[in-house]
């Protein structure tokens, strides 16, 4: 094609309207390199036009004109000039706006960097937060047991500093010569206390069972439980009336009638 | 003059907005009158006006010197906006694109013209030969392609092209005569 044929095929036209297709664009502007008439056409038919809509002009009120810049001055400050930082390849471009956006980009880095340590001492803190809430509920447990502790021993206490209460020394027989008991006994709520002091274990599968004598008759006050490590006061069955305790060692869940020949403790009220 | 515009391009194109403010001073009106032309109703013009303008912020960068004027660019962008504007569907532009369509099928007759004057503007193409003043409204101010305004007109691809042709020689004939 000739740049005459060119510029009489009405494409020119076409191309300066942004009408053209991109294989017409590359035609004309290859054409356009090598051949000043099509870009002096080109040139007069852009003026063309220009003239003409310069010719239809309407002025539009003026309120547009602060609407745009108030449209772009919202968008300067948003986006362009942190697209526009890294071009900054000559002085002149250190102007107002790029400060502006300098400066955003180094608060959003500075409250990144807060955000992260402050994510970073959240995370530690519940951390702490755990294992202080693991360490509360190890001492809620152990209170509960020293208070269960505490009340058995004030029962216990209570019972040892009762008035009312009497107290019976059983003494060691036999075998047991030297070991004692004690027994309170407070007779007006009939309630027996059996206190096992420093008494050795019963033989396997045997037990402790305590004795009143009541008018020389033995009667059964109840099997004594040795829970090794367990001391204290044990409250046994109610007896209204004794004249003496005693204990034997029975089979283990106890006898009717005591074994004699197995009395390891005895004592008269 | 085309070598300040480029320049204030240029300086848009670094985020410049009192060189935006320049422009507007310079081509708000001629590109209003663009945008009318398109879409006829002066609000929705001013509207499209100011896509227009922040268009030509973002894309200050992309302008190309050796692809053509600072005008030319703008213009394009001015017509661009303005047809899309036409063309997307809302309830507002039905109206307007039920009239553009019969413009394309009815090509050259009366509503075309009333079109033009409902716009207000100076209809500067009024003394071009019918034909020719038909195929720059359509090519121009309505956006349709040489290859669309032959298929709606019926006329053959090459026949519009010259036929835009000469009507630009006709309107540059006009132009001079007028200065």
């Amino acid at each position: 094609m000739t740049a005459a044929e060119l510029i009489n095929s009405g494409l020119l036209e076409a191309y300066v309207l942004g009408q053209a297709s991109p294989d017409e664009a590359a035609l004309v502007e290859r054409m356009r390199a090598t051949e000043p008439s099509v870009g002096q056409e080109i040139n007069a038919i852009e003026a063309a036009l220009e003239s003409q809509a310069l010719r239809g002009a309407v002025t539009p009120s003026p309120a547009v004109k602060s609407a745009i810049l108030d449209r772009i001055a919202k968008e300067a400050v948003s986006d362009t000039p942190i697209l526009k930082l890294p071009q900054g390849e000559d002085g002149r471009r250190s102007n107002g706006i790029n400060w502006l956006a300098a400066a955003s980009v180094a608060a959003l880095v500075l409250s990144a960097a807060v955000n992260f340590l402050q994510y970073r001492e959240l995370h530690e803190v519940r951390g702490e937060l755990a294992r202080l809430e693991n360490d509360r509920s190890v001492l809620a447990e152990e209170l509960k047991v020293q208070r269960t502790a505490v009340e058995r021993a004030d029962q216990q206490l209570a019972v040892v500093l009762d008035p009312r209460a009497e107290v019976v020394r059983l003494n060691g027989m036999g075998a047991a010569e030297g070991k004692s008991a004690r027994i309170y006994w407070d007779k007006a709520e009939l309630a027996v206390h059996f206190d096992p002091q420093a008494m050795p274990a019963p033989p396997e599968g045997m037990q402790y069972q305590l004795w009143a004598l009541v008018d020389g008759q033995p009667v059964d006050a109840g099997m004594i439980a040795l829970e090794t490590g367990v001391p204290g006061l044990q409250r046994m069955k109610d007896i209204p009336e004794a004249q003496a305790f005693a204990v034997t060692v029975e089979k283990a869940g106890g006898s009717p009638t005591p074994n004699l020949s197995a009395l390891v403790l005895m004592g008269q009220v | 003059m085309a070598a300040s515009d480029a320049y204030l391009i240029e300086a848009i194109g670094r985020g410049d907005q009192a060189a935006l403010g320049k422009l507007y001073d310079a081509y708000g009106a001629a590109l209003n009158g663009v945008v009318l032309r398109v879409v006829g109703v002066e609000e929705m013009a001013q509207e499209v006006l100011q896509d227009v303008f922040v268009k030509i912020w973002r894309n200050a960068t992309s302008y190309d010197p050796s692809k053509g004027r600072p005008f030319t660019w703008m213009l394009n962008i001015a017509r661009n906006t303005a047809i899309d504007a036409v063309r997307r569907p809302s309830v507002k532009n039905a109206s307007l694109i039920r009239s553009l369509d019969s413009t394309v099928y009815g090509a050259g007759h009366d509503d075309l013209r009333e079109g033009i004057d409902v716009a207000g503007v100076s209809d500067i193409v009024a003394g071009l030969k019918p034909e020719h003043k038909e195929l720059i409204d359509l090519a121009y101010y309505k956006g349709y392609s040489q290859q669309e305004i032959a298929d709606n007109t019926g006329l053959a691809l090459g026949t519009v092209k010259s036929r835009t042709r000469a009507a630009l020689l006709e309107l540059r004939t006009q132009l001079k005569d007028y200065r």
